[in-house]
């Protein structure tokens, strides 16, 4: 039985679902009879998920580069016109392993906040306009604990979360009177390649899986209302 | 002539600060986008294009060894926003954007049957060619319109100075990617404006229609301005002006193309009805509207479809006196430019029941 009925024939878009949590969510949301579109940068990790789950659709491009904005948009809108949920899962961290803030080259900087603020910019702004007619929709951002915490080493993708934390609570005070709800969603630490990526001696016994902050997100999201706090963490 | 081009021409958006001219009975006002928040009156419904516009402009070759030339999509005939595989498209021949249309040579002789490359994964079968350059193609994609974004330039005016991006040609209310060039009155529109006007209590409602060509620079192709265009209406829409109508409020159309769809669903079956179909409706002075009473237009040139459009609309004298003004008062022209509101208090005919 599915469990998240609440998504039941919805039309969803995932950016970045094919590891880790956006893939965990394509694959539940699928399961509840959602109606899951997932854009990746890489063919083949899109064929394995296609394979696993046909019936997701899906569209192969790069979020953070600002010439396929709008071929992705309306890629995606001509076979979702009713977008019910966005969730905005791509990220990167930058090289690693991660430098001091200091030693990190600006241009490393550029390219985080590029990918993991900009591109989520964009595309909301591109993907809007379904919501912004009807009245209703839900965009999700992914969130960290380094959004909040300044641990050494997480410069630019710390800096990166902040910044897509605020714009969330933004967009989210801006919107919420067209009926739109804006969350941004910290996971918590996962057992994901990026995890690993940033720490290499992580102990995998203490991270969760990403099935199990999928299938939390995904309860939480239909208790939540307007005028409770943006951010949450799961 | 009503008025003269005035060449000043970039894509830059001045959003609610766009000069509104307003023709009404009363006379004419100098306005700007914003005020449509005070013009405009709580039950009104202000009717938008959500198609987004398509890099419609293709470098094209008669398989397997034909001569290269353009194909320029012209108007979407179906069946479906999922498959955007029929089209009516131009051939053009050698030159460049920075041409005019009119000084553009010939395509090679194209006939049905004949079958083109318009991209890496994107062919068309060619259906039919009229007038020589007119085609109807059924195109073909492992990945339509991924591969449509990935081999198409944006559809360029000449009178512009700089090449358009993509983003150039996008509005507020772009999804579904079915025009060929911009429904441009949306331009001027705001999320800011947006908000107001729902404060306001006006009803923003939508329609899909896919905006045509305006443009080939053949006058006998020219002449079947505007083509016969898709477009869909939802329910919902259906609904609102049917409760504005019953209300006694105002149908505003937010340019030609919400017009052209709105009208053409009302005439196939002599009352307004939701769903798919072709506009093949040519707007004339004379006509009589059936669904909208008012429209919000760009400032037209003299002989375009559109200001016929504007003369059926509304008094000629007080179009003429109005284009007068606004020339004087150095409004812009063309799809990046001012607006007008053509709300002369035209009451349509159309069973609404």
């Amino acid at each position: 039985m599915s469990t998240h009925s609440h998504f039941h024939n919805t039309q969803v878009v995932i950016l970045g679902g094919t590891s880790g949590l956006g893939r965990a969510l394509a694959l539940q949301l699928h399961q509840a009879q959602a109606r899951v579109l997932v854009v990746a940068r890489h063919a083949d990790g899109l064929a394995k998920l296609q394979a696993e789950a046909p019936g997701i659709l899906t569209l192969q491009g790069d979020i953070s580069d600002k010439q396929q904005v709008y071929a992705l948009a309306g890629s995606i809108q001509a076979q979702l016109p009713q977008i019910d949920t966005l969730f905005h899962v791509a990220s990167t961290l930058g090289p690693t392993p991660l430098p001091l803030l200091l030693d990190t080259p600006c241009e490393d900087l550029e390219q985080v906040l590029t990918t993991n603020v900009m591109g989520p910019f964009r595309l909301t702004k591109a993907l809007i306009p379904g919501m912004l007619l009807r009245q209703q929709g839900t965009v999700v951002t992914i969130s960290s604990d380094a959004a909040v915490n300044a641990y050494p080493h997480w410069g630019a993708y710390s800096i990166s979360k902040a910044a897509l934390d605020h714009m969330t609570r933004l967009f989210a005070a801006e919107l919420h009177t067209q009926g739109l709800h804006f969350w941004a969603i910290d996971p918590g630490d996962m057992r994901t390649p990026m995890h690993f990526a940033a720490v290499p001696d992580a102990d995998p016994t203490q991270l969760k899986d990403p099935a199990q902050a999928a299938t939390q997100l995904l309860n939480l999201l239909p208790r939540l209302r307007t005028g409770d706090p943006v951010r949450h963490s799961l | 002539m009503l008025t003269q081009p005035i060449p000043t021409y970039t894509a830059e958006r001045r959003g609610e600060n766009t000069r509104l001219l307003v023709f009404q009975k009363a006379g004419l006002q100098h306005r700007q986008v914003a005020d449509l928040k005070d013009l405009l009156n709580a039950g009104d419904v202000l009717v938008v294009n959500r198609s987004a516009t398509l890099p419609a402009s293709y470098r094209a070759k008669i398989l397997p060894h034909g001569p290269g030339f353009e194909v320029r999509l012209a108007a979407f005939q179906g069946p479906s926003p999922e498959q955007p595989l029929y089209w009516q498209a131009i051939a053009l021949g050698a030159g460049s954007w920075q041409q005019s249309t009119e000084s553009r040579g010939l395509a090679p002789l194209l006939k049905a049957g004949d079958f083109l490359q318009l991209g890496s994964d994107l062919f068309a079968h060619v259906l039919a060619v009229e007038q020589q350059r007119l085609l109807t193609l059924r195109l073909e994609s492992r990945d339509l319109i991924p591969a449509l974004y990935r081999s198409g330039e944006p559809i360029q005016y000449a009178y512009h100075a700089e090449p358009l991006n993509i983003w150039d040609q996008q509005t507020l209310f772009s999804g579904a990617p079915l025009s060929v060039e911009p429904p441009s009155a949306s331009f001027a529109m705001t999320a800011s404006l947006l908000h107001n006007l729902r404060q306001q209590g006006v009803k923003v409602v939508s329609l899909l229609h896919s905006a045509g060509i305006s443009s080939t620079g053949d006058p006998e192709v020219d002449r079947l301005l505007p083509l016969p265009e898709w477009f869909d209406v939802p329910e919902e829409t259906v609904q609102a002006i049917r409760t504005a109508r019953q209300e006694g409020q105002r149908v505003v159309a937010l340019g030609t193309t919400v017009m052209r769809a709105l009208e053409s669903a009302a005439t196939a079956q002599g009352k307004l009805s939701s769903g798919v179909g072709l506009s093949r409706l040519q707007i004339r002075p004379g006509y009589r509207f059936q669904v909208v009473n008012s429209l919000i237009t760009g400032m037209h040139e003299p002989e375009s479809s559109h200001m016929r459009i504007l003369k059926s609309l509304c008094d000629l004298d007080l179009i003429q006196k109005g284009y007068r003004e606004a020339q004087a008062l150095g409004y812009r022209d063309h799809e990046y430019g001012d607006l007008s509101w053509v709300d002369c208090g035209c009451s349509p005919g159309a069973v609404l029941a």
